[in-house]
């Protein structure tokens, strides 16, 4: 119960004013920086190993050498 | 049942509460386009699954993408992203050479892919659906798929859904008759929700869930099982159901230097499951026009129920594949990228011109190693 009201905590605070967000912008704070060069090293992960999801591989449209 | 009641309430808030991806929009009339080129070279004399016995899984990529996007006025953008991809795979070359199937290995391959988007903000939602489809020897795709973006509490919480469907065939070989069969259906279905979240000037946060199912010919055309001494086409069950669980905490030290904490947990319904950490280290250099990214990934998973280096006979279901072992694995290496900004190319006025290099070099317990080298070139006009 702890964690779900943290949970709820998290999802509805507005904390970071435009204002203050110069930091936050930045490339080196971006949840991924590279996107598109990310796209081939997810790839070739869902190739080599067994797991799929939580990226844009999803285990579909390849045929995985 | 506390359990599921907790882990329900959670995806619950999750999905109502999620992505920063309304930043990436451009100014109306503007075009973003990418070229990246991949290289890969794998390694492994160990792949227990290779039809001549060689255990050689060695394989080579040269796969070159292009990224297009424009920005038809202030809330509308299109996107594509194009892929060809050439390789030398030896575990094909030989199974293609041994039975004669083309009277010689396989030398060289080719696939092509493509995926198309067009965007849509509407008030604080952005509305994305996409078409994709893939064709190479052995496998064909076509995909569609519809995402959410929902931004919240001044922009400080994001939510994001996405849906996809893959509409697949995939073409297995008969080790008997040594003949390429006919294209059997696979069908994917995937849906992701992902959360994130400013949590100070210097932290962000995200969680997400993906599921994903599997239906059809899950089998790869080059794996095999000695059963009894005699090899035999891998046989999988024909449904998969996948889970995955993952977070991501992103911290500044100062406006210089930042620290990225990746984790995803997963598991399916053929018994696998893996713990995946990814910790990378962001500089800005040059006065922010360049960001030098340090990154390790450690990963590691059980292998499937299925998974057998050998039978004495024969089972509903088997595979050899290197890839469903139990394992661990590291991967490491720098990403360099360098805005060079506003330069006159060919009579072209460009807002921004980058560039950017990357090298990986990967290491498994069950003796695969490959390397990733990346260069990229692109511009904002």
């Amino acid at each position: 119960m702890k964690n779900f009201i943290l949970l709820l905590i998290l999802s509805s605070c507005a904390n970071v004013k435009q204002i203050d967000r110069g930091r936050l912008s930045s490339k080196i704070m971006k949840l991924d920086p590279k996107p598109e060069e990310q796209v081939f090293l997810e790839e070739v992960n869902s190739y080599r190993e067994g797991s799929a999801g939580g990226s844009s591989s999803v285990g579909g449209g390849c045929g995985c050498n | 049942m506390a359990v599921i009641r907790w882990t329900l309430l959670s995806l619950f808030i999750l999905s109502i509460s999620m992505v920063h991806t309304f930043a990436e929009m451009l100014s109306p009339k503007a075009w973003k386009t990418k070229l990246l080129f991949n290289i890969y070279s794998q390694s492994s004399n160990s792949g227990e699954q290779v039809y001549d016995d060689s255990g050689n899984e060695d394989v080579f990529v040269f796969e070159p993408m292009l990224f297009a996007s424009y920005q038809i006025d202030e809330t509308t953008n299109l996107s594509a992203h194009i892929t060809f991809d050439t390789w030398t795979a030896e575990s094909d070359t030989r199974l293609d050479g041994n039975t004669g199937q083309s009277g010689k290995g396989i030398g060289g391959q080719s696939r092509i892919s493509g995926n198309f988007s067009y965007s849509k903000e509407i008030e604080n939602s952005l509305w994305t659906p996409k078409i994709g489809f893939s064709s190479e020897y052995d496998y064909k795709s076509f995909n569609a798929g519809l995402s959410w973006t929902g931004s919240f509490a001044e922009d400080n919480f994001t939510l994001t859904t996405s849906a996809q469907y893959f509409h697949d065939s995939t073409t297995l070989f008969d080790y008997v008759t040594e003949k390429i069969k006919e294209p059997e259906d696979k069908r994917v279905y995937s849906l992701d929700i992902n959360a994130s979240q400013f949590l100070t000037r210097s932290d962000i946060i995200s969680f997400g869930q993906t599921t994903i199912i599997q239906n059809g010919a899950l089998e790869s055309i080059r794996n095999t099982t000695k059963i009894a001494g005699v090899r035999t086409a891998e046989q999988l069950p024909g449904s998969r159901k996948r889970y995955a669980y993952y977070t991501q905490w992103v911290h500044g030290f100062n406006d210089d230097l930042a620290l990225s904490n990746k984790y995803r947990f997963y598991h399916d319904s053929w018994n696998l499951k893996s713990h995946t950490y990814e910790v990378s280290l962001r500089f800005n250099t040059n006065e922010e026009y360049g960001l030098l990214e340090l990154s390790y990934r450690l990963y590691n998973q059980s292998s499937v129920k299925y998974f057998f280096n050998s039978l004495a006979s024969i089972r509903p279901n088997f595979t050899n594949d290197s890839d469903l072992e139990g394992f661990t694995s590291h991967r490491i290496g720098p990403h360099y990228a360098y805005d060079l900004g506003e330069k006159s190319v060919l009579g072209l006025d460009i807002e921004n011109l980058n560039l950017s290099v990357g090298a990986y070099y990967y290491t498994r317990s069950n003796d695969l190693t490959y390397m990733i080298t990346q260069f990229s070139l692109g511009a904002e006009f």
